[in-house]
């Protein structure tokens, strides 16, 4: 366990009451928890205020361009899968650039925590629409309203292969702690998608704090369509959608390993005899 | 004993089996001891559309796909009539029988293609042709039926239709008496070579240099890169990942890398444009990789299966803001094994970006290669920090060469790899005079590679006509330049196989008292040659050619034949 927890000395560059906070907290407090050595940790980010964050713990961190982090998080674990690899960023990053990245990392469950901060809005180019903006938003680059629906990342995950979704909300630091932590525990790919308002641009304290609710404690957790159900409910319900078992690419690609090994020779001599 | 050079083309439609044909054919010649070099061009679409299939077979050393073919096989009067006005004067021509031979333009030779294949299944015409083709050209049947036996072996039928359909070929055109009069050497007291393309050149020596980790997206010429390490990297302990676009794969290589794997990618003109955002993050956070670019003919779609070398400034610039990378560019298949080796020794070594050029016509050559040595490139890795002394880490301490220690994830050292700005600890930091300092320590690197060794000179020194070169050109203009010495036409030429840093000093030599130097490459914008006006001051002619095809020799000749004359 690194000494003095695993934040970093960085002060976060975040507004006073910017959603990530909650976020950057209950990471910290799950790594906590499951106590690996920061130098087994490897945090991987794009661009963006929620991208920010792997700066403000202690771990290999690798801040990639914008809407990348996860096939370079995934050819992280996948070149060394004794780490411990997770990804952050905002849903701008995660679901426009990176979006083709978002379908195609989770539906191959590397054993990887995502984790989104959600605040429908470009923060650090100051509140452009995002592709999880509401229609009918306001912003400087919507004067008119968003004329676009909007994306849900919870229900994308369910739909893509996520072998573990969670919603959580930046009001409610408790409940996202634990979720969090049962997403770093996980084994194969965790999304977990934070309602992590923008004080700045998109302030959705207030309404969030009044609709969110939290998954009935009877939801079948293996369920995906309960699940899909729930994520794609008017309310906006908070905690874990789905938390399902299928292998991880790694012990896929072992499996692969060990039939391209019977398959021919293993060795460079061997492989060119094959052209002779 | 006389020499042997004979070109064979084969020509029919996609279905045909003309790859299949033209591949059993080289493999035999290789096999008799003979060197072979091969051209293919094919259409774009799966079915339909015309195949070529281009071998030249010599006793020395075959160093260019040959200037025009001396033996036609032609599957049908479309690609007879298309390909006629290539062949040798007094050239040979084998057609199918249904079709009328032409009155003119060769010894025409009618083959009942469908009577004979028809006992053996459908579609094995292209066996019956190697039958014929190999009769005619003498080669060592025993090699053939070996060759046939290994393709089909394993499938009793598979054999036995294939073998018969070759057999029928083969006493056709010993019951027809016919023979060409040059005949294939066999030389049984040769070391057996490997026969080889350059695509699996390259993903072989990715193997010998240590490669962990690939992962691509499919694209014409590069595909077989994947699909070769697909298939045999797993042995190695590597990992293969065929993922959704190249911005995935660059990114999952720097991911790779991150963590000390071995890593690359390869694709062509169309995914290597859109990794140059990704180019220029593995420069500023001075991660090594891998990028392999098979160019094909842009920009856009472009000619897909055609060859072009129109990436090369773009190689060299690539990204946004200005960033220090390599650039590598193999002239045979055989260069493609070792400079893969050496690209990944450079990317390691320097920590930066290393981008290997091949095109569509070295990638998908098949040559004659030596048996490899396996020391002759010594496999080299990157400077890691000792862990004992680490002390308060910079991973990008500013140092001499540049070059600072690269700590690995699951060791101590933890740092940020941040594509800001950053200081020599990784932090963000956008002073003038941090952003000074890193961008020269960054480049400084590049002072430091030995460029000049990587070059290739030929002919004679004292001509003052000079032709320059880089990567899959090589053959033919070596090849161009021995064929004017011959006339007494000396010149002098130069091959660059690095084309970022340049050679400068053995370039400067080279130009030095020069009256005529010509740079020949396909494309039009004559980018190597911008590239030595830029970099080095100086003037060159251009001998261009962006029409989808490579050089051949005769070209090059007449483009420098007159130049020497006048000199």
């Amino acid at each position: 366990m690194a000494e003095g927890g695993y934040r970093s000395e960085l002060k976060p560059v975040w507004c006073e009451g910017c959603g990530n906070y909650a976020a950057l907290d209950a990471l910290a407090k799950a790594l906590e928890t499951t106590k690996p050595r920061p130098q087994d940790v490897v945090l991987v980010a794009g661009i963006g205020c929620g991208s920010r964050l792997p700066g403000y713990l202690k771990a290999f961190r690798l801040h990639t361009v914008h809407g990348r982090a996860l096939p370079a998080a995934m050819g992280a674990k996948v070149a060394n899968p004794a780490l411990t690899v997770i990804a952050v960023g905002g849903d701008g990053d995660g679901l426009a650039i990176g979006g083709n990245h978002f379908l195609h990392t989770l539906k191959r469950n590397p054993h990887i925590l995502y984790l989104m901060t959600d605040n429908g809005v470009y923060g650090m180019t100051r509140g452009q629409a995002s592709p999880t903006a509401g229609p009918g938003l306001t912003t400087k680059s919507t004067p008119y309203g968003s004329i676009e629906t909007p994306v849900d990342p919870a229900a994308l995950a369910i739909t893509v292969g996520a072998t573990f979704v969670a919603r959580g909300f930046s009001g409610n630091p408790r409940q996202l702690r634990q979720i969090v932590l049962n997403a770093l525990l996980h084994k194969g790919s965790s999304f977990v998608q934070v309602l992590s308002p923008c004080i700045t641009f998109h302030n959705t304290y207030p309404e969030l704090k009044q609709n969110t609710k939290e998954v009935p404690a009877e939801h079948d957790k293996k369920d995906k369509l309960a699940a899909l159900k729930l994520a794609w409910s008017e309310i906006p319900y908070t905690g874990v959608l789905l938390d399902i078992e299928a292998p991880t690419l790694h012990e896929l690609l072992d499996s692969v390993a060990a039939k391209a090994t019977k398959a021919g020779p293993n060795t460079i001599e061997g492989l060119l005899q094959e052209f002779v | 004993m006389a020499s042997t050079d004979i070109v064979v083309r084969f020509a029919g439609e996609a279905g045909d089996g003309i790859m299949t044909l033209g591949d059993m054919f080289v493999k035999a010649c290789v096999r008799m001891g003979m060197s072979a070099f091969t051209f293919r061009s094919y259409p774009t679409e799966v079915r339909g559309g015309s195949v070529m299939y281009q071998a030249r077979v010599t006793s020395g050393p075959a160093m260019s796909q040959g200037d025009r073919p001396d033996i036609l096989a032609a599957f049908n009067k479309k690609e007879m009539s298309a390909h006629l006005p290539d062949l040798t004067p007094g050239g040979s021509i084998f057609i199918d029988a249904q079709v009328a031979p032409p009155a003119m333009g060769g010894k025409a030779m009618s083959i009942p293609l469908v009577e004979l294949s028809s006992h053996f299944g459908d579609d094995r015409k292209n066996m019956v042709m190697l039958g014929v083709v190999a009769r005619y050209l003498e080669a060592n049947e025993a090699i053939v039926r070996n060759l046939l036996q290994e393709r089909y072996g394993k499938r009793d039928e598979a054999l036995r239709l294939n073998v018969g359909a070759f057999e029928s070929g083969w006493k056709h055109c010993a019951e027809m008496g016919w023979r060409y009069g040059q005949r294939l050497s066999l030389d049984a007291s040769a070391p057996p070579r490997l026969l080889l393309s350059g695509n699996e050149a390259i993903a072989l020596g990715a193997i010998a240099a240590g490669c962990k980790f690939f992962a691509g997206y499919p694209i014409t010429p590069a595909s077989e890169i994947l699909e070769y390490l697909s298939e045999t990297l797993p042995r190695f302990g590597g990992k293969v990942l065929q993922v959704e676009d190249e911005m995935a794969a660059l990114a999952a290589v720097i991911g790779a890398s991150f963590t000390g794997a071995k890593a690359m990618t390869a694709t062509s003109g169309p995914g290597f444009s859109l990794m140059g955002e990704l180019i220029g993050y593995a420069s500023m956070v001075e991660v090594p990789c891998v990028i392999v670019d098979s160019q094909r003919v842009g920009p856009s779609t472009g000619i897909p299966t055609a060859t072009e070398q129109s990436d090369l400034l773009l190689s060299v610039y690539a990204s946004h803001g200005e960033s220090p990378r390599i650039v590598l560019a193999p002239s045979t298949v055989e260069d493609c094994f070792y400079m893969t080796i050496e690209a990944f020794n450079l990317a390691e070594e320097y920590q930066m970006p290393v981008i290997l050029l091949s095109d569509l016509a070295l990638s998908h050559r098949m040559e004659a290669v030596p048996t490899i040595e396996m020391g002759r490139v010594p496999v080299r890795n990157r400077l890691i920090p000792d862990e004992t002394a680490l002390g308060e880490y910079r991973r990008v301490k500013v140092t001499d060469t540049g070059v600072s220690p690269m700590a690995v994830p699951g060791q101590n050292g933890m740092y940020a790899a941040m594509g800001i700005e950053h200081d020599e600890r990784g932090f963000p930091s956008y002073t003038p005079e941090t952003r000074l300092k890193m961008t020269e320590k960054r480049f400084r690197k590049l002072a430091y590679v030995e460029a000049d060794k990587f070059v290739r000179t030929f002919g004679d020194p004292d001509s003052p006509t000079g032709i320059i070169g880089w990567g899959s050109t090589e053959g033919a203009i070596m090849e161009a330049v021995d064929r004017l010495s011959k006339e007494g036409l000396p010149v002098h030429g130069m091959q660059l196989k690095m084309l970022w840093p340049l050679p400068v000093n053995p370039l400067m030599k080279f130009l030095e008292w020069k009256k005529n130097v010509f740079v020949a490459e396909l494309n039009r914008a004559g980018q190597c040659a911008r590239l030595l006006r830029s970099e080095l001051g100086v003037s060159t002619k251009a001998i261009d050619k962006f029409v989808g095809l490579p050089f051949t020799t005769g070209e090059i000749v007449e483009h420098l034949r007159g130049v020497t004359r006048d000199g």
